[in-house]
């Protein structure tokens, strides 16, 4: 049975500079985040790779912990799938997924920027667990046992 | 006997920004789900385009999740292509629903297209090798 949910956080940027707000609710099974990944996922449009186009900030557990600190670049043409980070983060039920992205993308004149500056949208991969619970496994054995008399 | 096998689902894009729903079915002979590989046929078409997946009812991929995380370009070795799942699926004849999602914004793309889902699916054996070499 699966047991691991992508949680996705998608943030949209419509002006140079912008500092994007993060505030998300992980649904309510999952209780350990061990993955992420993040990156830009439509408008930008460019013949070659962006090292730099944004900053990301990530809390976890609504700002108890401060736990990702990335820049996000800008791919022009795909190579190997994009790996997840490991990270390990016990998640506490209800709490947030907070933070902030900074536009910084660099072009030497403001006017210039403002001019081609085109909205685009980044996206953040959050690889969550549902550890299964006694509850579960409880559940799960008279389940089986109600199939075995249904039989008899 | 067999031990792997490629399994292709094709899906047909018409239109820009259409969602196309598929369902299908894995190969009854084979056990588990090991990987998925998602071709386009322009790597231009990676940006912004998605796949929801539900493999025996539960979910793997929610429906905005990005084509591009589970595929890579053509200059990838073959044998590195696919995404690998992290967590035990079932396959034996299992019911495989999903959605893709062409952005809408993609630019020198000729319609229609068509999308090839590559489910591999191998035997109880080989996935527990697989999983000892890690």
């Amino acid at each position: 049975m699966t047991d691991i949910r992508y949680s996705i956080i998608r943030l949209e940027v419509t002006q140079p500079g912008q500092v994007v707000e993060i505030s998300h609710k992980l649904p309510s099974h999952v209780n350990r985040c061990t993955g992420y990944l993040s990156r830009h996922t439509q408008g930008i449009i460019s013949g070659l790779d962006l090292p730099e186009i944004g900053l990301l900030a990530l809390e976890f557990n609504s700002r108890k912990q401060l736990y990702i600190n990335d820049v996000i670049e800008f791919e022009a043409s795909p190579g190997i799938i994009p790996l997840y980070r490991d990270i390990d983060i016990p998640l506490i039920n209800g709490q947030l997924v907070t933070g902030y992205y900074l536009d910084t993308r660099r072009v030497d004149s403001k006017a210039l920027l403002n001019k081609m500056f085109a909205p685009y949208k980044v996206s953040i991969y959050l690889r969550c667990e549902y550890l299964k619970t006694e509850t579960d496994v409880r559940s799960t054995a008279i389940h089986t046992t109600a199939t075995q008399t249904a039989k008899c | 006997m067999k031990n792997h096998k490629f399994q292709q689902i094709r899906i047909r894009i018409n239109a820009s920004g259409e969602s196309v729903r598929f369902t299908a079915e894995t190969d009854k002979l084979f056990a588990i789900v090991k990987a998925i590989y998602v071709s386009l046929p322009d790597s231009r078409m990676l940006v912004g385009t998605s796949l929801g997946l539900k493999i025996n009812g539960q979910e793997v991929f929610d429906d905005a999740h990005e084509v591009r995380l589970l595929t890579c370009g053509n200059q990838v070795a073959p044998n590195k292509k696919f995404f690998h799942f992290e967590e035990r699926i079932e396959a034996g004849g299992s019911a495989v629903e999903g959605r893709f999602t062409d952005p809408g914004t993609l630019y020198n793309v000729t319609y229609p297209y068509d999308v090839k889902v590559y489910l591999w699916l191998v035997n109880e054996t080989q996935h527990k090798s697989h999983e000892h070499h890690k």
